[in-house]
C-alpha cells in the first residue's frame, strides 16, 4: 500500500482516502494499539505530502509547526552540520522538536522521494487531550525510543529527572508528604494538586535493605519507583553499572514502554521509595491529560538530549586530527 | 471606586480614558461646527434645500467611507483617526476662509462637509473601540464612553452659544477646527489592537473573510437586519423630531411660549437624563437584559409614545416621545447597537459599518426628510407622520426580535474558527478502501498485515477475511488472526485450524487447539496434546478436556488448582485465555482466583475471556475488575452483555458508600453504557446525592455522554441547576479560603508550611475544577448549545475568544446561577473575582475576615488582633475540613497537624472514622503527625 501510494504520488495521480491513511497510521510504532475511533481521528487530522529527493522538509531556526510521519522514502536529519540520523518509513520527523517546543526547530532533507503524512502541532495537542489512547500510544513509542538510546549509551540516568536531598523522615510518609515529594520531581512538578493527590493515594511506600535485589533482567515492568532516600545500582548484563539517588524515578521508562527489565536493580544502601503501578499512573493520566502531556514532553526532551549528545560526540570525533601514521 | 460605580477595571483604564477624551473632544468640535453651519446656512438658504444636502451627504459618505477603508489597510486605526481629525480641522479652517462671502454653493458644501466628516470620524472611532475592547468590556464601558459624547456635545453647544453673543458664526468654524486638530493627538493613546496580538491557529484558522460586496453583505441575514435597524432608526428619529417640533411650535404659538427658553430647559432635562442613563443605567441594563433585549427598550417606548401622540395629538405624548429618544438614543441604544458589530470579523465590520452609517443613517435621514417635505407640502397633520412612526416602530421591534439567535451564532462561529473536532470516527468503507485493506493483507510488512486484520475487525467484516491468513509465515500475524477469526464459525477456518495443530510454534498450536476445542472437541486429539512440550498447549488441552466434561470432578478441580497455584505463569495465562469454555457452575471460582493473583497480563486475559462468554456467576469478579485498567474495557463489555442483573449490581455498588472508591469511580461510565432510559435515572439521581467529588465527576462525564447521544433524554432541570449552584457556591467559598490562607500565611510566617503551599495551590485550582464541572452540567442542561466550545473559549488565552464565550454564556446559563458563574469565568485577580461574585453568594466568614483584616491594617502590632486572626484561621481550616473534596480535607488535615492546632483534633478524628478508606488513611496520617509533632520535622518539602 505504501509503495503504491508513493508511486502514485510521484506520478501525480494519488488520491489517498481516510481508510488508507488509517491503515498506514496503524503500522506506525505509536499507533499499533489504537482502536478504530482513535485511528479515525488520526486519519482525519493528517494530510499527505510528497517531497522529491533533495527537498528541504524542515528548515532550522523556527519552532516546528508541522511534523511528518514518513510513509515511504528516507529523510536525513542534520545536527551540528552533519547528518545525525536517517529516518525511513514509519519514522516520525519533527515530532520530538514539536513535543519539546524547541525554538531552534530541526533541519531535515528528503534523501529519497518521500511520502509523508503531515500533522499540525496544534492539532496534535488537542488530539492528545481528547483521545487518551493516542497519547498513551505515542508515550509508549517515545519511551521505547528513549529506552533503546539508554541501552546504547548506558545513560540510563533520565535527563528529565533531577536529584534532591533525601527526605529525613523515619516514619512512613503521609499522603501529603508524598504529594510534596512528587511536586518536586520534574515529571510531576507541573501536575495539578488534584492529580498529585490521586497519584499519591495510589503509591505505597516501599523499603529495601542494603544489598536487596529490587528486580532482575526480563521481569515485567508493571511498576517503577520514585526514590526519596538511599541509593540503588543498576547492573545491565555485561555492561558497566550505573546508579540513582533520591529524586529519581527508576524503571519508569521501561514501565511506560511496556518492555521487560534490561538491567538488575539493587539497593546499595537502605533505600525508601514510593511505588508507581503502571495502571494507576495511566488512570491518573486519563483523568488528568496535562500530567501525561508533561511526561511526554519530558520523554521527548530526554530523547532529544541524547540524540544531541550523540551528534556532538560524533562531530568531535570527526574533527579530531587523525593519529600520526606509524611506519 | 471606579470599578464599583463605573465598572472600570484597572486593565480598562487606559482605553476608556482615551476613548472618553477623544469622543468628548470630537463631539465638542462637531457641535460647534453644527451650530455655526446652521446659523450660516439658514441665514442665507431656505430649509427646503436640506433634503438635497442629506442626499448629497449619503452619497458622499459612501464614497468617502470607501476611501477610508483603503486607508485603513495602510495605517493603524488609531493613526488614521488621528490623521482624519487633523485633516478635518484643516478643511474646516479652509471653510472658515471660503465662507467670508457666504456664497450659496459654499454654504451647501459646508453643510455636506459637516455631515460627511461626522460620519467618517464616528465610524472610525467605534471601529477603533471594537478593536481594543471585547464584548464583555463593551457592555461595561460603552455607556461611559458614550457619555463623553454627551458631555462633548453639551460643552460644544454651550461654548458656541456663548461665543455667538460676542462674535460672528464664521469665527466658530475656526475654533471648531482648532479643537478638532488638537484632539488628533488623543487617539494615539489607544492600546494596540487585540486582534493583532491574539494567537491564531495555523491550519484550522478560518480564512480571513474577504471584504464583501454590498450585495453579498445584504444577503447575510444578520447584516441585513443590522442595516434595516440602522435605516429604520434614522427615518424614525427624523420623524419623531418633526412630530415633536411641530407640536411644540403649534403649542408655543397657541400659548405664547418663548421657544428658545422652552427648548433650552427641555433639552437640559433630557440631556441630564441621558447622561444619568448613560453612566448608571445603560451598563446595568445591558448586563441584566443582554444586548438584544436592551435594544428593544427604546423602540418599545417610542412605539408607546408615537401611538399616544397619533391617537391624542397631545403635548405630553410628544414630550415623552422625544424625551425617550433623547434619553436613550445615545446611551442604551447606541451602546447596544455598537455591540452588535463586535461579533463580525474585522474586514466585514470595517466595510459594513461604513456602509450602514453612510447609507443607513444618512440615507434614512434623507428619505425621512423627503417624506416629511411631501407631508408638509400636502398639509398633512403631524399625526400623519406619527402614524408612520408607529408603523416603523413596529417594524423596528420586529427586526430586533429573533436577532439574538443570529448574534449568538456569530459568536459561536468565532469560537469554532481555529478549533478542531477531535471526535470523529473511521471513514466509511467503500469499495476502493476495501481493496486497500485486502492489499494490506498481502503486504510484506507484518505490521501492515496486522493493521489490515484489525481494521477488518473494526469494520465488522471478519467474514470477508481470507482464511488462508492463518498460514501467514509470521507468528504475530497468525496469533492475531486467530483472535480476530476466533469469533467466526466459518467452515474454512475450522479446516485450516486442524493443520496448524502441527505447527512448530507452541503458541500457534495452543491458539489452534483453543479454536478447535471451542467448536469440535476431539478427546483423542486433546489427550494427545496434554503431553505437548509447550506448557500453553498442555494447559489448553487440559482445560478443553474439562470444559467438555472429558475430565470431571475432583480430578478436574485439582488440575485447575494446580495451574492457578502452580509456578508457571504461562499456564495461568493459557488458562485465562480458555476460561470461556469452562462450565461456570463448577469452575466459576477460577476467574476470581486468577484475578486475585495480580499477575501482569492475567486480569486482561481473564476479562477478554469473560467478555466472550459472560455469566452472572462472574458478576463479583467483573465488578472487581473495573478497578483494573487492562481489564476494565472487557469487563464493561461483559457487564453490559449481562443486562439487568449486572445493572442492578452496579447500581447497588454505586449507592454503597462503603464500596471500594476505586471501583465506585468507574461505575458511572460503566452504567452509561447500558440503555439510556435505565441508566439516566440512576445517574441523575446519583448526581444529586453523590458526596465523593471524584465519583461526581465521573457521573457528570457519563451523563454528559448519554445526553450527547440522546438530547431528548428526560432530565430534572431543577435538580441539575441545584447541583450547579452547590458547585458554584463551593468555588466561591474556595476563593474566599484562598484569599484568607494567602493573607494569613503572608502575615504569619509560622503558618507558611509546606502543606500551606499545597493548600494555596489547590484552592487556586478549585476554580478550574469547578468550571469544568459546571460546564459539564450546563451541557447536560443544554446539549445543543456547544458548551465545549464555550468552555474552551473561556479558558483561551485569546481575549476575544474569552469575551465571545462569556457573551454566549450570558445567554446559556440559567438565570439563578448566571451572576455567580460569569464573574468566576473572568480573568481577573482572585480578590476582584470575589468582589464581583459577592452579590450572588457571600461566603460565610468573609465579612468577619474583611473586618478583622481592616483592623489589623490599622494596628498591625496589636497582639489581641493577632490572636483573633489565629482563631479565625483555625475556624477557616475547620470549615475546609467539611468540604466535599477529599484532596482538600487531606491537605488541611496535614496542615492542621503541622501547625499543632489541637482544637481541630476532634474534626480530624471524626474524619479518621470516615467510611472512605482513603480519607481515613489521610486522617490517620495527620493524627500520626500530630502525635509525633516535635519529634521530627514534618513535611517532605
Amino acid at each position: 500500500v505504501r509503495a503504491e501510494l508513493a508511486q502514485s504520488w510521484r506520478a501525480g495521480t494519488a488520491t489517498v482516502g481516510g481508510v488508507e491513511r488509517a491503515l498506514i497510521l496503524k503500522t506506525f510504532p505509536g499507533f499499533i494499539r489504537l482502536n478504530a475511533a482513535e485511528l479515525g481521528v488520526m486519519a482525519a487530522m493528517t494530510t499527505e505530502k510528497f517531497f522529491p529527493a533533495g527537498t528541504e522538509m524542515h528548515t532550522p531556526g523556527a519552532p516546528v509547526a508541522r511534523f511528518h510521519l514518513i510513509v515511504e522514502g528516507k529523510a536525513a536529519v542534520y545536527r551540528h552540520g552533519q547528518v545525525s540520523q536517517e529516518l525511513g518509513s514509519r519514522s516520525s520527523l519533527g515530532g520530538l522538536a514539536a513535543l519539546t517546543g524547541d525554538p531552534k526547530g530541526i533541519h531535515a532533507v528528503a534523501v529519497e522521494d518521500t511520502l509523508a503524512l503531515e500533522f499540525d502541532v496544534d492539532d496534535m495537542r488537542d488530539v492528545f487531550e481528547d483521545n487518551f489512547g493516542i497519547l498513551l500510544g505515542v508515550m509508549a513509542a517515545m519511551a521505547r525510543t528513549l529506552r533503546e538510546l539508554q541501552q546504547m549509551t548506558l545513560g540510563a540516568a533520565v535527563a528529565s529527572n533531577k536529584t534532591m536531598p533525601p527526605i529525613e523522615i523515619e516514619r512512613p510518609l503521609t499522603v501529603v508528604e508524598k504529594m510534596l515529594f512528587l511536586k518536586r520531581t520534574t515529571n510531576f512538578g507541573d501536575a495539578s494538586i488534584e492529580a498529585l493527590y490521586e497519584l499519591a493515594n495510589q503509591t505505597p511506600e516501599v523499603r529495601w535493605k542494603a544489598g536487596d535485589r529490587i528486580w532482575t533482567v526480563g521481569e515485567p515492568t508493571d511498576w517503577s519507583f520514585g526514590l526519596f532516600r538511599g541509593e540503588v545500582e543498576c547492573r545491565p548484563p555485561g555492561k558497566p553499572s550505573f546508579g540513582f539517588g533520591p529524586g529519581f524515578v527508576v524503571g519508569g521508562i521501561d514501565s511506560l514502554a511496556g518492555e521487560p527489565r534490561w538491567y538488575e536493580c539493587w539497593a546499595v544502601t537502605d533505600a525508601r521509595a514510593i511505588r508507581f503501578a503502571r495502571s494507576a499512573l495511566f488512570d491518573v493520566f486519563e483523568d488528568h491529560p496535562e500530567v501525561g502531556m508533561v511526561l511526554l514532553r519530558n520523554l521527548a526532551g530526554g530523547v532529544n538530549a541524547m540524540l544531541e549528545a550523540m551528534a556532538a560526540r560524533k562531530k568531535a570525533q570527526s574533527e579530531r586530527p587523525p593519529p600520526p601514521a606509524s611506519d | 471606586m471606579l470599578t464599583r460605580w463605573l465598572g472600570i477595571r484597572p486593565e480598562d483604564r487606559r482605553d476608556t480614558g482615551v476613548a472618553f477624551a477623544t469622543l468628548t473632544a470630537m463631539l465638542c468640535a462637531h457641535s460647534m461646527l453644527e451650530t455655526a453651519r446652521d446659523a450660516l446656512f439658514l441665514a442665507k438658504l431656505p430649509p427646503s434645500r436640506l433634503p438635497l444636502a442629506y442626499i448629497a451627504i449619503a452619497i458622499l459618505a459612501l464614497f468617502v467611507s470607501r476611501v477610508n477603508q483603503v486607508a485603513a489597510q495602510r495605517f493603524a486605526r488609531r493613526r488614521l483617526l488621528s490623521m482624519t481629525l487633523v485633516g478635518g480641522g484643516a478643511v474646516t479652517a479652509i471653510f472658515w476662509y471660503l465662507t467670508q462671502h457666504r456664497e450659496p454653493w459654499v454654504l451647501i458644501a459646508l453643510y455636506v462637509w459637516t455631515g460627511v466628516l461626522a460620519t467618517v470620524v464616528v465610524v472610525q472611532f467605534w471601529l477603533q473601540l471594537a478593536d481594543v475592547l471585547d464584548v464583555t468590556q463593551a457592555k461595561r464601558l460603552f455607556g461611559l464612553i458614550g457619555a463623553g459624547g454627551l458631555v462633548g456635545a453639551t460643552l460644544g453647544s454651550a461654548t458656541a452659544g456663548a461665543l455667538l453673543t460676542r462674535m460672528d458664526a464664521r469665527a466658530i468654524l475656526l475654533v471648531s477646527a482648532i479643537i478638532q486638530a488638537s484632539a488628533a493627538f488623543v487617539p494615539l493613546g489607544f492600546s494596540h489592537t487585540k486582534e493583532a496580538d491574539a494567537p491564531k491557529r495555523r491550519r484550522h484558522a478560518a480564512p480571513q473573510a474577504p471584504a464583501r460586496s454590498v450585495g453579498a453583505m445584504l444577503r447575510d441575514r444578520y447584516l441585513l437586519r443590522l442595516f434595516v435597524m440602522s435605516l429604520v432608526g434614522a427615518v424614525l428619529f427624523t420623524g419623531i423630531d418633526y412630530v415633536f417640533k411641530a407640536k411644540v411650535v403649534s403649542e408655543a404659538h397657541a400659548r405664547g411660549w418663548e421657544l428658545g427658553g422652552f427648548f433650552a430647559r427641555y433639552y437640559a432635562v433630557v440631556n441630564a437624563t441621558a447622561l444619568l442613563v448613560q453612566l448608571f443605567i445603560a451598563p446595568r441594563l445591558l448586563r441584566a437584559m443582554g444586548v438584544n433585549r436592551a435594544l428593544l427598550v427604546m423602540p418599545f417606548l417610542l412605539l408607546l409614545g408615537s401611538t399616544g401622540f397619533a391617537l391624542t395629538a397631545g403635548l405630553v405624548p410628544a414630550l415623552l416621545l422625544k424625551g425617550s429618544d433623547g434619553a436613550l438614543r445615545h446611551s442604551v441604544h447606541r451602546t447596544a447597537s455598537e455591540i452588535l458589530f463586535l461579533p463580525l470579523s474585522r474586514p466585514v465590520r470595517d466595510r459594513f459599518k461604513a456602509f450602514a452609517e453612510a447609507v443607513g443613517q444618512r440615507g434614512g435621514q434623507a428619505l425621512a426628510s423627503v417624506v416629511i417635505l411631501g407631508a408638509t407640502t400636502l398639509a398633512a397633520p403631524p399625526q400623519f407622520v406619527a402614524w408612520g412612526v408607529v408603523v416603523l416602530a413596529v417594524g423596528w421591534v420586529a427586526s430586533i426580535v429573533g436577532h439574538e439567535k443570529l448574534y449568538l451564532e456569530l459568536f459561536k462561529k468565532q469560537l469554532r474558527d481555529g478549533t478542531l473536532d477531535t471526535e470523529v470516527d473511521l471513514p466509511d468503507l467503500d469499495l476502493a478502501s476495501f481493496e486497500v485493506l485486502v492489499q494490506g493483507l498481502s503486504s510484506e510488512d507484518d505490521r501492515e498485515v496486522i493493521a489490515a486484520l484489525e481494521m477488518f475487525d473494526s469494520y465488522g467484516k471478519v467474514d470477508l477475511l481470507p482464511a488462508l491468513i492463518l498460514y501467514h509465515p509470521s507468528h504475530e500475524v497468525v496469533l492475531r488472526a486467530f483472535e480476530v477469526l476466533g469469533k467466526s464459525t466459518r467452515q474454512d477456518v475450522r479446516r485450516l485450524t486442524g493443520r496448524l495443530l502441527k505447527h512448530e510454534d507452541g503458541e500457534i498450536r495452543a491458539a489452534a487447539l483453543r479454536a478447535m476445542a471451542a467448536s469440535s472437541p476431539d478427546e483423542e486429539l486433546l489427550r494427545k496434546h496434554v503431553f505437548d512440550e509447550s506448557s500453553a498447549v498442555r494447559c489448553t488441552a487440559l482445560v478443553a478436556l474439562i470444559a467438555h466434561g472429558l475430565v470431571e470432578g475432583d480430578e478436574a478441580s485439582a488440575t485447575l488448582r494446580a495451574i492457578v497455584g502452580g509456578p508457571n505463569p504461562d499456564e495461568r495465562l493459557a488458562l485465562a485465555r480458555t476460561l470461556r469454555y469452562l462450565p461456570v457452575e463448577s469452575y466459576g471460582w477460577v476467574a476470581g482466583e486468577l484475578v486475585a493473583l495480580d499477575e501482569p497480563g492475567l486480569a486482561g486475559a481473564v476479562a477478554r475471556s469473560l467478555a466472550a462468554a459472560p455469566h452472572e456467576r462472574h458478576l463479583d469478579t467483573l465488578v472487581d475488575m473495573l478497578q483494573n485498567r487492562e481489564a476494565r474495557a472487557d469487563a464493561r463489555v461483559a457487564l453490559v452483555a449481562l443486562g439487568d442483573v449486572a445493572f442492578d449490581r452496579l447500581c447497588a455498588t454505586l449507592h454503597d458508600r462503603d464500596a471500594a472508591p476505586h471501583i465506585r469511580r468507574h461505575l458511572p461510565r460503566t452504567l452509561s453504557r447500558f440503555p439510556i432510559a435505565a441508566a439516566s435515572d440512576v445517574l441523575l439521581a446519583a448526581l444529586v446525592e453523590e458526596e465523593d467529588d471524584a465519583v461526581l465527576f465521573k457521573i457528570l462525564r457519563g451523563v454528559g455522554r448519554m445526553r450527547a447521544q440522546d438530547p431528548t433524554m428526560p432530565i430534572d432541570r431543577g435538580a441539575i441547576v441545584g447541583v450547579a449552584k452547590r458547585i458554584l457556591e463551593g468555588a466561591v467559598r474556595a476563593l474566599h479560603w484562598r484569599l484568607t490562607v494567602g493573607q494569613v500565611v503572608a502575615r504569619q510566617q509560622e503558618a507558611m508550611t509546606p502543606a500551606a503551599e499545597l493548600l494555596v495551590a489547590y484552592l487556586d485550582e478549585k476554580r478550574d475544577l469547578a468550571l469544568e464541572r459546571l460546564f459539564r452540567l450546563l451541557h447536560i442542561l443544554e446539549p445543543a448549545q456547544e458548551l465545549r466550545l464555550i468552555y474552551e473559549g473561556v479558558r483561551s488565552a485569546d481575549p476575544k475568544a474569552r469575551a465571545s464565550s462569556l457573551e454566549l454564556l450570558t445567554h446559556v446559563a440559567p438565570p439563578s446561577i448566571r451572576d455567580g458563574l460569569l464573574p468566576l469565568c473572568e480573568e481577573t485577580p482572585p480578590r476582584a473575582r470575589l468582589r464581583n461574585v459577592r452579590a450572588w453568594y457571600d461566603p460565610p466568614g468573609r465579612a468577619r475576615f474583611a473586618e478583622l483584616w481592616a483592623r489589623l491594617e490599622a494596628a498591625p502590632g496589636d497582639p489581641k488582633l493577632q490572636s483573633e486572626l489565629g482563631v479565625l484561621y483555625a475556624d477557616t481550616l475547620r470549615e475546609m475540613l467539611h468540604d466535599r473534596s477529599e484532596a482538600l480535607r487531606g491537605i488541611v488535615a496535614h496542615h492542621v497537624a503541622e501547625l499543632g492546632l489541637e482544637e481541630l483534633r476532634t474534626q480530624i478524628v471524626s474524619a479518621a472514622k470516615s467510611k472512605s478508606d482513603v480519607l481515613a488513611e489521610i486522617s490517620d496520617d495527620a493524627m500520626g503527625v500530630l502525635g509525633m509533632r516535635g519529634m521530627e520535622p514534618s513535611g517532605a518539602g
